[in-house]
């Protein structure tokens, strides 16, 4: 990996917390899929959320990135060190915010078939208007960092699990955001090529000061983050910051 | 197994809601345009009866093409619901036997409920299409109607290709435990279709014009293959040209949009023609039609009333057989982008979780639809002129009303097309919507 290349991207840091959500709840119909969690998301740090199918880590996703609002709550965002209010702006808000300070990373990567590896990176940086031949210059340097030098041409098909998995890295790196989620990244590769990848995670997102929130059910996935949250039923049960376990009705994730 | 699977089918809407409809909107129009076909070979007027059985014949051929396309993409769109279900029998150890047979009796249920819609849109209609004029009175609804036994004979054709054409497409894909695996290279488009064609046109522009034929069928036979020749030969070449069209506009494109749109074309330019490749007989005869017109305007106005009968009802042929061309594209187009988008429900997901808004995913489908669609009118109005000049000559190729019915024809093909396309927007609200 091209360290030199990713220090070049690294992201203007403040010491206040970059998301800060406090008593955030969302209802699925009958379902509360997250009841009063607070949690602060600091610059430069991995963080994990786990917890057991249906506790609500991947909607807490969803709202700290602005997918989706809470019903109640509020979720304070640092866009370029201006505090903006997610849950306030309406859904084209979001997504243009989305689109220019957030990088996403899914399990399948999802990258568009018929494109060239160099092109679904080059493309992100395009729809944000970037001209054609430096947003190719500059996904040409994101692959490179990421050890996919020679591999520009290729499509999705002809290229590995965590080949793919890394053109997705490259894409949401691309745009230099401010902030990275990732839902499972290594969940559909094996364990080797998900150590890779981790890696590559990790070194392109905290390795340039930008904060990464991995949604995992892989222990050994969170084992590599700076901070581990777990949930449960909805609830804010665990944080790594606090140092262990919060009592019974304390719902608040620390800072660092 | 293939009981369960069956006993299943209807239980979600989902699965098999779209492909009825589809096959049903395919089947309703195909059933009209062989009522149409019909009522021209069974219309009692001694003198006229076998040029209007001619005329009838030469739409029928003409229409075969857009048939064909649109009762593919139907045929996809079932594949598209039916892909996630097989690949989970695969992994439960179903043999690639047990699979294809699940497939044909599955096309068959969807295909036949598709087809009994399609009959009652066929009745639906005959009233509205039963009042054009023809051969002097209006068809009606009894000359609409094909009878219990032609229509039973005929929806059993339009299952039998909506069978084929669903089995066919199962070839195209390896249905695998972890999914369905569709191509992952762009499919090749060899120039020798460009030579073939080519030499064809040759062929039978030699035989039209240089070599004196006496015979009166043989004639027949060779000016309707001088029509139908070059239209096959548009058919031939199209996809290597929009290749290559595509091939310079992913190079050059500007935007994400543009760029994104000519993969898309370059990753089967062959389909991609398919699905709007019925326009391009629509242009030819669009072009031949309105040179004839703007050369019949030109000559002596005709007395005879049965000939200005037979003047008006091939012209109203024409611009009728051209509306139902552009129809079935527009249905065809529907149809196809409804399946391209439920096919990659996760990646357009995840573009919109991404920060893509509706209007720029829907921006990027129009141009990998409208675009191939200007290169497909290119060249069928390219070589339909290079036919029609040679018969009508220059001044009246270049007539304002030739031009004038020409921009009709076109403009009212891409706007049906464009609707086409706006019909497929809801589906790619619910995909990008909130899960």
């Amino acid at each position: 990996m091209s360290a030199p290349f990713i220090r070049e991207t690294m992201v203007c840091m403040n010491t206040a917390p970059f998301i800060t959500a406090t008593q955030l709840s969302k209802r699925y119909g009958a379902t509360e899929a997250l009841r009063g969690v607070d949690v602060t998301i600091h610059h430069g740090e991995s963080v994990a959320i786990m917890g057991p199918s249906g506790s609500g880590k991947t909607t807490l996703m969803h709202v700290l990135s602005g997918i989706i609002t809470p019903h109640s709550g509020s979720v304070q965002f640092q866009a370029l060190n201006r505090p903006v209010e997610l849950s306030t702006l309406n859904s084209e808000k979001r997504a243009k915010l989305r689109l220019q300070h957030i990088g996403f990373v899914f399990q399948e990567g999802l990258l568009m078939p018929e494109l060239t590896a160099l092109e679904n990176v080059a493309v992100a940086l395009m729809l944000s208007g970037v001209p054609r031949p430096a947003a190719e210059s500059t996904a040409a340097g994101w692959l490179h960092a990421l050890g996919l030098e020679g591999m520009e041409d290729r499509r999705p098909g002809q290229l590995s699990g965590g080949q793919a998995q890394r053109v997705a890295i490259a894409r949401a790196q691309v745009n230099n955001p401010q902030i990275v989620f990732a839902d499972e990244p290594t969940g559909a590769l094996d364990s080797a090529t998900s150590d890779q990848v981790l890696s590559a995670l990790l070194d392109s997102t905290s390795g340039r000061g930008a904060p990464l929130v991995v949604v995992t059910h892989d222990e050994a996935v969170a084992a590599r983050c700076s901070r581990i949250v777990r949930l449960q039923d909805g609830r804010l049960v665990h944080d790594s910051a606090t140092s262990g376990a919060l009592p019974e009705g304390h719902n608040a994730g620390g800072g660092r | 197994m293939i009981r369960l699977f069956l006993e299943k089918l209807f239980a979600d809407r989902a699965v098999w809601a779209l492909p009825v409809a589809g096959f049903g909107l395919t089947s309703g129009i195909g059933l009209m345009v062989f009522a149409g076909a019909m009522y021209f070979y069974t219309l009692e007027h001694s003198a006229l009866q076998d040029v209007y059985f001619l005329y009838a014949t030469v739409a029928l051929i003409l229409l075969v093409i857009p048939m064909l396309a649109l009762m593919s993409s139907a045929a996809r769109l079932l594949a598209r619901r039916r892909d996630e279900r097989l690949s989970g029998l695969r992994l439960l150890g179903a043999s690639s036997g047990q699979l294809r047979r699940l497939v044909l009796a599955e096309s068959v249920v969807l295909a036949g409920a598709g087809i009994l819609a399609g009959s009652l849109l066929y009745a639906l209609l005959m009233p509205l299409v039963g009042l054009l004029v023809f051969a002097g009175q209006p068809m009606g609804v009894s000359g609409l109607w094909l009878g219990p036994g032609l229509l039973a004979a005929t929806c059993a054709v339009l299952l039998l290709f909506a069978v084929a054409a669903a089995v066919a497409g199962l070839r195209r894909v390896e249905v695998t435990p972890l999914g369905v695996r569709t191509r992952q290279l762009p499919q090749r488009v060899k120039w020798v279709r460009a030579v073939i064609a080519l030499l064809a046109v040759a062929v039978v522009f030699i035989l039209h014009n240089m070599v004196p034929i006496h015979n009166e069928v043989l004639l027949l036979v060779v000016a309707f293959a001088f029509l139908a020749v070059p239209l096959l030969a548009v058919q031939l070449v199209g996809p290597w040209v929009l290749k290559l069209i595509a091939r310079r506009q992913a190079k050059r494109a500007a935007t994400a949009e543009r760029l994104i749109a000519a993969r898309n074309v370059l990753e089967s330019p062959q389909q991609m023609w398919r699905q709007v490749g019925g326009v391009a007989i629509a242009a030819f005869v669009g072009v031949i039609a309105g040179s004839g017109v703007a050369l019949m305007s030109s000559l002596e106005p005709m007395t005879h009333p049965e000939d200005v009968m037979l003047v008006g009802d091939i012209q109203r042929g024409v611009w009728l057989t051209l509306f139902v061309a552009f129809l079935m594209t527009a249905c065809s187009v529907g149809l196809n982008q409804t399946a391209q988008v439920l096919d990659r429900k996760d990646l357009y997901r995840g573009l919109a979780t991404m920060g893509l808004s509706v209007r720029q995913l829907n921006r990027i489908r129009v141009q990998s639809v409208m675009r191939p669609l200007a290169a497909v009118l290119t060249v069928a109005v390219g070589s339909a002129c290079v036919v029609a000049l040679p018969i009508v000559g220059l001044t009246i190729l270049t007539a304002p009303l030739t031009i004038l019915l020409l921009a009709l024809v076109l403009g009212t093909g891409v706007l049906l097309i464009y609707l086409g396309m706006l019909a497929t927007r809801p589906t790619m609200r619910v995909v990008t919507g909130p899960a």
